[in-house]
């Protein structure tokens, strides 16, 4: 039940939104600009850096005051960045129910490249608070800061685990998290028995290292405790890891075969298998067409029709599908040796030569 | 009509429930929370809703349901930066702006330090025990400073976290030396007391249940001289043992009391997000417990870092539910 003083000062507070220039009455004052500071007004940004806070805007906004409860959400701010002083052209504006904004050196990069900045050199943005109280009346601004930053040049950025030797001196496979999910995965080849932990740099400080839990039977736990044991693999071979950092756990799948199919072989699951070639780290096949492949081709898993390597954007790039998908661009007439690369997870790749 | 209301309600925003009075007079006993975590929450993308389901600042949302008081972590050199002195400040100043009180916690380290790990900073490994005190007592100073510059002044300032068995191990460690932990204690407190002398300093446990340890430690620090102005205590139960913890607790803070004549702070609490029902029973039970201490010798309850939701860094003792909406536990800090 909503008495009827509040009622009023509802309407107070419409009337106020609506009628400010005619002079209505308010309920509800202590609007002014808000008050911007920022962490700092010089800075470099660096892709060793880029998942570490750069720069903390905060602001003092106005607090609304009445006699009666007021939301304080009922004020909104923006924040808004131009490239010159007097915003002429605002380049971003963003609204933010918190009074302060923080940004990786990753997340300003990629704000201030996307204003046009180049790499290396410095340059200068503007930033200010805009707050108003309903959507009809004026925006209020806040004190103008410049910031002077320089951009570095994006990098490759992906979520990897490196699989490293016992000793930390070898990190011969790599895992990805194509979805940055936590998930990962990817085809290592491995000896029966190869101890390994997983890390997050190559590097044996790497600052997270996952091993097993050091519990018997608890093989398959990842654990990146400092008693951990190492992780190993009882089938070794050309296999198939995933890791789920959510989960904790990691999976091992033996890749039996690679086998090439299309038009070309009538798209028989067993006819062209591939072979992996130990030194070079890739899979090939040779393959005889007559025509380009309509439909594209496939590389099954174990001769599975719902695990194979399928069209992806890009050329030259390939994709790990789990269901059902079409294949990939082959277009070559006569006989060529199809060569598919997984040593980067990030992105499966194949050509022919 | 009624659903004009409604209408004109939704439109003006003045439904929402983080109604902010900032000048509410102050009540003896805080009711606060660890907000260390909100300002990465928000970077990577977390929001925060209120009952009606409208995104709001998490700090105004704890405000407006009857926290006065916040509690921020001060790691040294962090290897990502959240929770250095630059992010304090930007806390404080936020928590400050809203009327709300400070509690300052170092943890003299650039990671968690808690009864399982007291690691010095990467920066302070070579130093001698002289250059260890220095470090402690110019690391206190600079961010205190900080804030003083900026207007903003903490109520309390806890030198080491969840130290029951010292910090800054190995020198610092209690169990080695308790006069080594008393010293480096003192460098603290009085860097804090020259800052801001009207601070108090808070010497900070675990297991507040556990009068064996507080006993263990506090006769120690006495013996060698150590500082302090008010007891801290953690309290983590669950909901089958909340009743015996907090019984546990508060003959350990009526000891404390009578012991040392010492005022006490629960700095951290906390229990499983799906378990509101049981926390805020609790909770409700742990304030007025509390409250019946003689003198207001107990000065406040704080809430670990009630915003962390939906898996956040694998933390599930939060009172924010997966849509990150504030659990019945906060209810009892009204």
């Amino acid at each position: 039940m909503i008495h009827m003083k509040q009622l009023t000062l509802y309407i107070l507070v419409l009337l106020f939104v609506a009628c400010k220039k005619e002079g209505g009455t308010p309920a509800v004052s202590g609007i002014k600009p808000a008050v911007l500071y920022s962490s700092t007004t010089e800075l470099v940004l660096k892709s060793t850096d880029r998942k570490a806070v750069a720069l903390q805007l905060v602001w003092d906004e106005a607090i609304l005051a009445s006699d009666e409860p007021v939301a304080q959400s009922a004020l909104k701010n923006k924040i808004e960045i131009a490239a010159d002083p007097s915003f002429s052209a605002v380049s971003k504006s963003i609204e933010q129910v918190a009074s302060s904004l923080s940004y990786t050196h990753e997340q300003l990069n990629n704000l201030v490249t996307g204003m046009g900045f180049l790499p290396d050199e410095k340059n200068v943005f503007y930033v200010r608070i805009a707050s108003r109280l309903g959507t009809n009346t004026d925006w209020l601004y806040s004190n103008v800061i410049a910031l002077n930053v320089t951009a570095y040049q994006p990098v490759e950025d992906a979520a990897y685990l490196y699989l490293s030797n016992k000793e930390f001196t070898q990190f011969p496979w790599k895992l990805c998290s194509r979805k940055e999910d936590g998930f990962y995965d990817g085809f290592v080849r491995l000896d029966q028995w190869y101890n390994f932990y997983l890390t997050n740099a190559e590097s044996a400080s790497a600052s997270l290292i996952y091993g097993s839990y050091p519990l018997d039977g608890s093989q398959y736990i990842l654990y990146s405790g400092a008693d951990r044991w190492n992780c190993w693999t009882s089938k070794g071979g050309y296999l198939y890891l995933t890791a789920d950092v959510n989960k904790l756990a990691w999976k091992e799948t033996s890749v039996e075969s690679m086998t090439v199919t299309g038009d070309f072989n009538g798209w028989s699951a067993t006819a062209t298998p591939m072979v992996y070639d130990q030194t070079a780290k890739v899979w090939k096949a040779s393959i005889t067409t007559t025509a380009a492949e309509q439909w594209g081709i496939k590389v099954l898993i174990n001769g599975s029709w719902t695990w194979f390597f399928g069209a992806a954007e890009g050329d030259g790039n390939c994709a790990l599908y789990t269901a059902d998908g079409t294949g990939f661009a082959y277009d070559k007439i006569g006989t060529h040796t199809l060569i598919l690369d997984l040593s980067d997870p990030k992105q499966f790749k194949y050509h022919v030569e | 009509m009624l659903t004009l209301i409604g209408l004109c309600l939704g439109l003006s925003g003045c439904n929402d429930k983080d109604n902010l009075k900032v000048d509410v007079p102050k009540t003896h006993l805080a009711k606060g929370a660890d907000v260390s975590w909100i300002t990465e929450m928000e970077a990577s993308g977390v929001q925060f809703f209120n009952a009606g389901g409208s995104a709001v600042d998490g700090l105004k949302i704890l405000r407006g349901l009857g926290m006065d008081a916040v509690r921020l972590r001060v790691w040294v050199d962090p290897q990502q930066g959240w929770c250095n002195k630059n992010d304090v400040l930007v806390k404080a100043r936020r928590a400050h702006h809203l009327g709300m009180r400070i509690m300052v916690d170092f943890h003299y380290s650039d990671t968690w330090a808690d009864p399982g790990q007291q690691t010095k900073p990467a920066a302070w490994k070579g130093l001698s025990f002289d250059g260890l005190k220095k470090a402690v007592s110019d690391h206190t100073t600079e961010v205190l400073q900080l804030l003083k510059d900026s207007g903003i002044s903490p109520e309390w300032v806890q030198v080491g976290n969840e130290t029951g068995n010292g910090m800054l191990w190995e020198d610092g460690k209690a169990s080695v030396s308790m006069a080594n932990y008393a010293t480096l204690n003192n460098a603290g407190y009085d860097a804090v007391k020259a800052v801001f002398p009207a601070a108090k300093v808070i010497v900070h446990l675990h297991n507040g249940f556990d009068n064996n340890l507080f006993r263990w430690m506090f006769d120690g620090l006495k013996n060698n001289g150590g500082k302090w102005d008010v007891i801290g205590m953690s309290l983590y139960p669950t909901p089958e043992n909340w009743e015996e913890r907090n019984a546990a607790c508060i003959s350990n803070i009526n000891d404390m009391v009578a012991r040392y004549n010492s005022e006490v702070m629960i700095c951290e609490v906390g229990m499983s997000w799906d378990e509101a029902d049981s926390a805020e029973i609790w909770l409700k039970e742990l304030f007025n417990a509390v409250n019946s201490v003689p003198d207001q010798k107990v000065l406040g309850i704080f809430y670990w870092e009630p915003l962390a939701y939906g898996g956040w860094n694998g933390y599930t003792l939060g009172a924010f539910d997966n849509n990150g909406r504030p659990t019945k536990a906060l209810n009892a800090f009204k």
